[in-house]
């Protein structure tokens, strides 16, 4: 899907009604939006477990507190990646320590660190947008609508950067059971192929989460909405290379709590 | 309703009611660095098998999984 066709949805959809998938009415780039995760940051994740080729993920998050170089790291999504070192694979926040420095994101692949580095810029708590793309070359980091990757490193092996796949996909914590990340979480998709960089930037749409569908992710739950805000299960709006749902449920496991905070 | 938080041994596990807490199973809980703790929480009355246990509020467990016998350093 094109950029404009971005713009044309949201011509389309403001102010309509929700049909029962959560979608704006007449379809096109409004969603409906009233839910997202509040995880605490002790124990509490969303499972999903299934497996993609990571190439592009996008999701909107609102930490508890302010994110700096110096922050505790904590996994946003968690994965297992390649290498020995697989189970430690994720996208995370603050200080994970290792090739690079400084980092305020940094998604770690089991091989190589891609981050976006500063010793002087923070996150703060309002919501963010989150994507990784691969460009072909590299992993690219986009925050808020804007590329930051700046930094990497190769932790182990002598591989070349490359498109990983990962498996056992997990929300809020990292794989071995650790660094549970404490916020909001909301709107997470995944895509196994790359989306283009300007659909990618598109994403951010000025702070404001747009309808996925016509760019098909391969999973993609909306934390709460199409569930109604409650019980455990965060169902899978993603399609299939065929088209079909995907069906990988998110199971919110150790009890987080759905939030009427939602990016706007 | 605000949450409480109960530190117990991980020998103590078999005796949770997962009906009374809000972690999901004994598999989904989070261990102490050397297995020996676990933690859980509850809201609204404290459930009969944590009495005796000390309680703590969502920051002051935040401390205290912040610390290396919760988070292994790298």
């Amino acid at each position: 899907m094109s950029g404009s066709a971005i713009s044309l949805g949201l011509q389309l959809g403001g102010g309509k009604s929700a049909t029962s998938s959560g979608r704006a009415a007449g379809g096109g780039g409004a969603l409906v939006n009233q839910f997202s995760v509040d995880f605490d940051g002790t124990n509490d994740f969303m499972a999903i477990g299934s497996s993609y080729d990571l190439g592009c993920l996008s999701l909107w998050f609102k930490p508890d507190s302010t994110i700096t170089d110096s922050s505790a790291p904590k996994a946003i999504v968690g994965f297992t990646g390649v290498s020995n070192f697989a189970v430690f694979a994720g996208i995370q926040t603050g200080s994970v320590a290792g090739a690079v420095n400084n980092e305020l994101i940094t998604l770690y692949t089991g091989d190589w660190v891609y981050a976006y580095t500063s010793s002087s810029a923070t996150i703060d708590t309002n919501w963010h947008h989150l994507a990784i793309r691969w460009g072909g070359s590299d992993y690219e980091i986009y925050l808020d609508g804007v590329q930051v990757k700046n930094a990497d490193g190769q932790v182990v092996g002598n591989q070349s950067k490359a498109k990983i796949p990962i498996s056992n996909f997990n929300v809020a914590k990292r794989n071995d059971n650790n660094r549970f990340f404490a916020g909001l979480i909301d709107e997470v998709a995944i895509w196994s192929n790359p989306l283009s960089a300007s659909d990618t930037i598109a994403l951010y749409n000025s702070g404001v989460p747009s309808d996925l569908t016509d760019l098909s992710p391969n999973g993609w739950w909306r934390m709460g909405d199409n569930d109604g805000g409650s019980g455990t299960t965060i169902t899978d709006q993603g399609v299939d290379p065929s088209g079909n749902p995907s069906g990988n449920n998110g199971n919110l496991t150790n009890g987080p709590t759905f939030s009427s905070s939602v990016p706007s | 309703m605000s949450r409480k938080y109960c530190i117990i041994d991980s020998s103590d596990v078999e005796n949770v009611n997962f009906d009374q807490v809000l972690e999901t199973s004994a598999d989904t809980l989070r261990f102490s660095t050397d297995g020996s703790l676990t933690t859980v929480k509850y809201e609204g009355a404290k459930p009969r098998f944590l009495y005796g246990k000390d309680t703590y509020t969502h920051s002051q467990i935040l401390e205290i999984l912040a610390g290396s016998d919760w988070t292994p350093s790298e």
